[in-house]
């Protein structure tokens, strides 16, 4: 990087900008070296990682169709234990229970991952604008957020399950995205509001920046820090809803496997064949822990600050 | 402070008004109306003239917003309709299932302050030894367990294999008539493992927002100040740090609250609770649609009424709060 | 001449351990405070000051940190042998201690009164009302208006001059023998500065304390001090009383140091620096910490760590060719 300290011409403002930007990659290598020393949160990556990797190639991996019946080899309704052609036995009606638990996790996944999506896509603008612009705009957005805050998401998303004669789960993923925005609005705009009237900012809007080019290239990238967080959160939760959701039936619909409604199916089977109760309920563990423990990492990474260790 | 408690009062109402009406016009979307309640569907469907004048009587041809308003103003009467699926008013059936509900819920919140707090302060004062990994990983996993799944593990383990607690319901209906020991033991015990499961991933959360925001003010100058006053341990334990550590938790409670009464609507399904929750689950499922307007309602003004308490805790608790 | 000597610290090493390492931030400090006597501990950012004044009251968390004294005592007892709970009672009763940042040292959701009084009854026994009562007479002592409604009231209700007025009422609420300056106005306004350091002086005045004051500031030493000690690196470099110090500087650093200060009066082009950075501690040089800065050094400053000699009549400097040895102080 040629030295602009010392030339002779006068520097334009963007030439400047770009010398000093050209650091920015630094800063997110830091944060994954920061990130690399938690030990759990590698792990929750790695986890995570092969989970998402089997679960969407469920359709190469899987030994079996998931709707694929084989009532003979269940001959009393009792599902087959574990072992043998069926790696984790089958459920009462013969189908493959690993094959059914790679599904259910496509569709957990997907669920988790789309809704905070669009959490984050209602969530960051609007919170952008009620912190950079304050007054009216605010407001309004406020008082919407409190109104969301208190209204329990998942009755809600129970009643519109049955109102509509379950609906596809793509509307169940922008429901939860629907109601999940608030917690990123708020985070967003406290995030603004701080960093709004820190000397930087002047700085910028002092050389004329315009207000667009403050908001993204300036205020955003650090307002984001914690978002990031909240969204892995947030990726758990919805996971944890959808399951919820299919176990009280509602939700994704038979054939269509999901660990929820595995696990509601498993309840009649609790004491002769627990493992079709537990296994759906572990994967929903195991994916929620990774996700915590990522988040826990991002969090010690990001926040320069932490001293914790 | 009087004044500040009736000014959110006065601003829950239009709030409960907003939600009502997302209600009514959700449930206005399903198909079919009232006169599914009084009418059999194939006597519906035989006779389409006697049903448009049932209709009509019933006022139900009229627009949606007309509609609305006739059942806000019953409902400001106190008449919450009555269920498609008992025919019983509403509000009766709700009166006597509120309390359960609140009383889990007050009871949880109850431990897992005391469980979650004192977890926290436990690792945060032996950070990175091993009480602090123990205890912090089972603080994560508690948090990430998904609170139906462990509600079916606990009744596997306690009810079935241990025979210790029982599994549903609030009481043994066999001791009605046994003494009043026995028959509270008895109630104590139903209710062991709804609290307890839904207590969980809160002593989780709390455990490890109170580990990190003991730590932080741990830090800061001020207790070091009170160290270099002389001040013993314990005070500088609990009249010093815990009450600042306090502050941020009680900022989670209210993103919480929500979570709390919402789940209370898949737990005690599982548990046999006959509580708002269960009451509303099932509404949902058989498209009572009154009882399902009502729940939803009193489900969000617990959230308020709940959130409410925890800005008042917080204005008591952090002098630099003005209401 | 014989000083009654309240405190006697006798070769200090103070380090902490880090995973990269052990980090010595005092390296054989030793000094002596005599009753009455203000002393001013007097060097830059990192020198280690702060944390000598912390190895004192023994603040320091014990791991991460490492004391090590030969003896630091006080009153004739060695305080490095005293147990926590001893330590505790001497805390704030005997020696306190007062910070530079007024703004975070109070506790915000305790009230002034309470933080006041808190010390008089750990260490006087007073019960709640005497307290309360004696806590409204030191803030007036400390010169806050109104002290009776103030007491009351908390600290982000109070302006960073009362705070740090309020941080010492708490500090000499109980008598205290020895009083620990670090920084008390390096947070502070100018002229809020003049009257923080004028109060000290007052109340040192009336009670007959001792001051160890810590500062980075000249200005202040010249001020406030009887003796003065500067350090560099974490180590004492010159010891002397004030006028010596001012008039007839010895160690190269203390000269690079008053030579910095601009003065008013002149009119210069460039100020004065010295070249150079502190070195880390990490690495310290084998000789003499200051030598790779010192215009003055040559292959025996490098090779070999002076020692803290006496240049006449008390006047002590680490260095193997002091300036200025003409003169030298007096005690």
């Amino acid at each position: 990087m040629e030295d602009i300290t010392n030339s002779n011409h006068p520097i334009s403002i963007d030439e400047e900008e770009k010398f000093f930007s050209s650091n920015v990659e630094s800063f997110w290598r830091m944060v994954w070296n920061r990130f690399k020393k938690h030990k759990l949160a590698i792990a929750g990556l790695i986890v995570l990682g092969i989970m998402i990797v089997i679960c969407f190639l469920a359709p190469v991996i899987a030994p079996f169709p998931y709707e694929e019946l084989h009532l003979s080899d269940v001959p009393d309704g009792m599902p087959l234990r574990p072992g043998g052609k069926y790696i984790l036995g089958t459920d009462q009606l013969g189908r493959d229970f690993f094959t059914r638990c790679l599904y259910g996790g496509r569709i957990s996944l997907t669920v988790g991952i789309v809704s905070t999506m669009i959490a984050l896509a209602i969530g960051i603008p609007l919170g952008c604008i009620a912190g950079y612009y304050g007054g009216a705009a605010d407001m309004i957005i406020m008082r919407v957020v409190e109104f969301f805050a208190c209204v329990p998401t998942f009755p809600l998303l129970l009643t519109l399950n049955a109102v509509l004669d379950n609906p596809s789960i793509y509307l169940v993923m922008a429901i939860i995205g629907i109601f999940g925005w608030g917690g990123v609005c708020r985070q967003v705009r406290a995030q603004f509001l701080t960093l709004k009237n820190q000397e930087f900012v002047q700085a910028a809007e002092a050389l004329g920046y315009k207000d667009r080019k403050v908001i993204f290239k300036h205020i955003l990238p650090n307002a984001l820090t914690p978002v990031i967080i909240i969204a892995t959160m947030s990726v758990a939760g919805g996971i944890l809803m959808e399951s919820s959701l299919s176990y009280l039936g509602l939700g994704v619909q038979e054939p269509i496997p999901s660990w929820g409604a595995m696990l509601k199916a498993g309840k009649s089977f609790l004491r002769d064949r627990p493992h079709l109760c537990m296994i759906p309920g572990i994967l929903i563990l195991v994916v929620s822990l990774a996700l915590n423990f990522i988040g826990d990492g991002l969090r010690d990474a990001l926040d320069p600050r932490n001293t914790r260790n | 402070m009087l004044k500040y408690i009736l000014k959110r009062i006065l601003t829950m109402i239009p709030m409960l008004i907003g939600i009502s009406i997302m209600c009514y016009f959700i449930i206005d979307l399903a198909p079919g109306d009232a006169s599914d309640m009084y009418f059999n569907p194939e006597i519906m469907a035989a006779h389409p003239e006697y049903m448009e004048q049932v209709r009509e009587q019933l006022g139900l041809d009229k627009p949606v917003y007309v509609r609305y308003v006739r059942w806000l103003n019953e409902l400001v009467h106190g008449n919450f309709g009555y269920s498609y699926y008992s025919k019983r008013p509403v509000w009766t059936e709700l009166k006597a299932r509120i309390g359960i509900t609140v009383l889990i819920a007050s009871l949880s919140i109850f431990l897992e302050f005391l469980i979650g707090l004192a977890i926290g302060i436990l690792c945060a004062k032996h950070q990175n030894k091993p009480p602090d990994y123990i205890f912090s990983t089972l603080a994560v996993i508690g948090h990430c367990v998904p609170a139906f799944w462990l509600a079916l593990v606990m009744i596997l383990v306690f009810a079935i294999k241990l025979k210790w607690l029982p599994s549903t319901g609030l009481y043994t209906p066999k001791l009605a008539n046994a003494s009043l020991g026995i028959r509270f033991m008895d109630r104590v015990k139903h209710l062991v493992l709804p609290v307890t499961v839904t207590a969980v991933s809160g002593i989780g959360s709390k455990a490890r927002q109170m580990r990190s925001s003991y730590l932080d003010v741990m830090n800061q100058d001020y207790i070091r100040t009170a160290r270099a006053k002389g001040v013993g341990e314990r005070a500088i334990t609990w009249t010093h740090t815990f009450r600042n550590a306090c502050i941020p938790i009680l900022t989670m409670m209210s993103g919480i609250l929500p979570a709390l009464i919402g789940g209370s609507f898949i737990l005690e399904s599982i548990f046999g609770i006959p509580g708002l929750g269960f009451y509303g689950t099932e509404a949902i499922l058989k498209h009572d649609y009154p009882v399902i307007m009502a729940t939803i309602m009193f489900s969000s003004l617990l959230v308020m009424v709940g959130t409410l308490i925890v800005d008042i805790l917080y204005v008591l608790v952090d002098p630099r709060v003005k209401l | 001449m014989d000083k009654d000597i309240l405190l006697n610290v006798k070769e200090l090493h103070t380090g902490f351990e880090s995973p990269k390492g052990f980090i010595p931030a005092v390296t054989g400090v030793s000094f002596d405070i005599a009753r009455g006597e203000s002393v001013a501990l007097v060097g830059e950012s990192g020198c280690g000051k702060s944390v000598t004044a912390m190895s004192v009251m023994q603040l320091l968390s014990v791991p991460p940190a490492r004391i090590e004294a030969e003896e630091i005592k006080y009153n004739g007892q060695d305080l490095m042998k005293f147990s926590a709970g001893k330590m505790r009672e001497i805390r704030g009763n005997e020696i306190s201690m007062i910070f530079q940042e007024p703004m975070t040292s109070l506790n915000p959701i305790l009230k002034i009164g309470f933080q006041i009084a808190e010390s008089l009854r750990i260490h006087r026994g007073l019960n709640k009302k005497e307290a309360w009562d004696e806590a409204v007479n030191m803030l007036r002592k400390v010169g806050i208006p109104d002290p009776e409604k103030r007491v009351n009231e908390y600290p982000h209700q109070l302006s960073g001059g009362m705070r740090q007025r309020v941080m010492i009422a708490i500090a000499l609420s109980c008598r205290p023998n020895l009083l620990i300056a670090d920084e008390p106005t390096t947070a502070l306004d100018v002229t809020i500065q003049a009257q923080i350091l004028e109060l000290i002086a007052d109340l040192q005045e009336e009670t007959g304390m001792s001051l160890l004051l810590i500062t980075h500031n000249m200005g202040i030493v010249a001020q406030m001090a009887d003796r003065v000690m500067v350090m560099y690196a974490g180590q004492i470099v010159e010891s002397t009383d004030v006028d010596t110090i001012f008039d007839n500087p010895a160690h190269p650093y203390t000269i690079g140091l008053l030579e910095s200060i601009p003065s008013a009066d002149e009119k210069v082009k460039t100020l004065n620096i010295i070249e150079g950075t502190v070195p880390s501690p990490m690495f310290y040089p084998k000789g003499c910490r200051f030598a790779p800065r010192c215009p003055y050094a040559d292959e025996k400053c490098a090779a070999v760590q002076p020692s803290l000699s006496n240049i006449g009549n008390g006047h002590l400097c680490r260095c193997h060719y002091p300036k200025n040895t003409k003169g030298g102080g007096q005690l």
